[in-house]
């Protein structure tokens, strides 16, 4: 009972005041250019504050029902990760900022104790008590900077957090507890709502508030939902594209300080892969690399990815719970 | 392409999975093998092993690109 109410607050919410938002957004004046577009349309952003009000509502409501540290764990997690990215969405912040400030969020988590004793190593756990402190400074910027990333094409970071979070719901209620599962609730109803504006064409963008909110929530609950390599595993190609890149340019840096592009915009809107050696490798960019693709077309190839590392995720559902 | 991602993807769940085996039975068998010692030195040699099965694994993982970026071209 306590799941259809939160859900059917979170999606609610973010499906009736999105609109709502996009409105104001576009008075105010708060729009960037969708650059994969004809005539480059002004698109209102961030979103990430229509999707915090979907959250927080859930999960202050969740919190009051049980009474579950954890949920208020997530839940602050989330609203710091959230702050963070508001600041990067209204003055432009150094690559480093965003790695850094999201140590705080890994607070509550640690303060309120949501995190286990024992890392979940799908044959196996490890009691690593102390060790798992600084795990959670690590986890948790590296989610949220890992959906982030992802967050180049219309409707990829919502699309891909409402696939992802599937098996990792269903892991945190077989290996963590109801009250967790319950608060990952509304991280798939608030995301499939803002979805329904952020798919191709995207009448909103979530920005770095809304991108790094919903990646850290996802980090929190695979933390407090003792399922962290499953919550990886359904993350591949997130994690890929972050690796590729990084791996590429070497350092942290912003993809607005790339000087290169890793694709280019063909005359016809479709995306085509950058010639430029020098040019970062990303997801997308090995994507269009056999051949130019529309933004649909590419958005849709990395969501078929993220459904096989969602089955894969399953997969490793399957072995820890044969092997507990 | 999306084939070659889809096995890519792939692979790297084996190696994934081929670390946390790795960390099963190695930082998992610390506390078994050291059991009178401080937390703090078990903790220690436990981030030790997990902080090389990662590095390995980001080498790993580099290979793994230069590699498919090798079939690519």
């Amino acid at each position: 009972m306590y799941g259809v109410i939160i859900s059917a607050i979170s999606f609610l919410t973010v499906l009736f005041a999105t609109p709502a938002v996009i409105r104001h957004l576009a008075r105010a004046g708060k729009t960037v250019e969708d650059f994969h577009k004809p005539n480059k349309p002004a698109v209102p952003r961030p979103g990430g504050p229509v999707l915090m009000l979907g959250i927080a509502s859930a999960e202050l409501v969740l919190f009051f029902l049980t009474l579950n540290t954890a949920v208020l764990a997530i839940l602050a997690a989330t609203a710091i990760a959230f702050a963070v990215g508001y600041i990067d969405d209204s003055r432009a912040m150094p690559g480093w900022f965003k790695p850094a400030a999201l140590c705080a969020a890994a607070l509550p988590i640690v303060l309120l104790h949501a995190h286990g004793d024992h890392l979940n190593l799908v044959f196996g756990s490890a009691f690593i008590p102390l060790l798992y402190i600084p795990l959670i400074f690590v986890i948790i910027p590296v989610v949220g900077n890992t959906i982030n990333s992802i967050d180049v094409l219309n409707g990829v970071a919502s699309g891909f957090i409402i696939i992802s979070s599937i098996p990792l719901l269903a892991a945190t209620a077989i290996f963590g507890s109801i009250e967790v599962f319950l608060a990952g609730l509304p991280l798939f109803f608030a995301a499939i709502a803002f979805f329904r504006y952020h798919k191709y064409p995207s009448r909103i963008f979530p920005g770095d508030s809304g991108a790094l909110l919903l990646g850290v929530m996802y980090g929190a609950l695979a933390i407090a939902g003792k399922s962290e390599i499953i919550g990886v595993v359904a993350l591949i190609p997130a994690v890929l594209n972050s690796f590729l890149f990084l791996s590429s340019v070497k350092r942290i840096i912003e993809h607005r300080q790339v000087r290169s592009r890793p694709v280019v915009i063909l005359d016809d809107n479709r995306l085509a892969a950058s010639k430029d050696p020098s040019a970062p490798i990303t997801l997308v960019r090995l994507i269009v690399s056999e051949g130019p693709l529309s933004e649909k077309e590419t958005s849709n190839k990395i969501f078929k990815l993220a459904i096989i590392s969602a089955i894969l995720a399953f997969a490793t559902i399957a072995i820890q719970y044969v092997m507990m | 392409m999306s084939g070659k991602l889809a096995a890519l993807v792939v692979v790297v769940w084996l190696m994934i999975l081929a670390v946390a085996g790795f960390l099963v039975v190695f930082a998992g068998s610390v506390n078994d093998l050291l059991p009178s010692s401080p937390r703090i030195a078990v903790s220690a040699v436990q981030a030790t092993i997990a902080v090389s099965a990662v590095t390995a694994l980001a080498v790993g993982l580099g290979l793994l690109k230069r590699v498919y970026l090798g079939k690519m071209t």
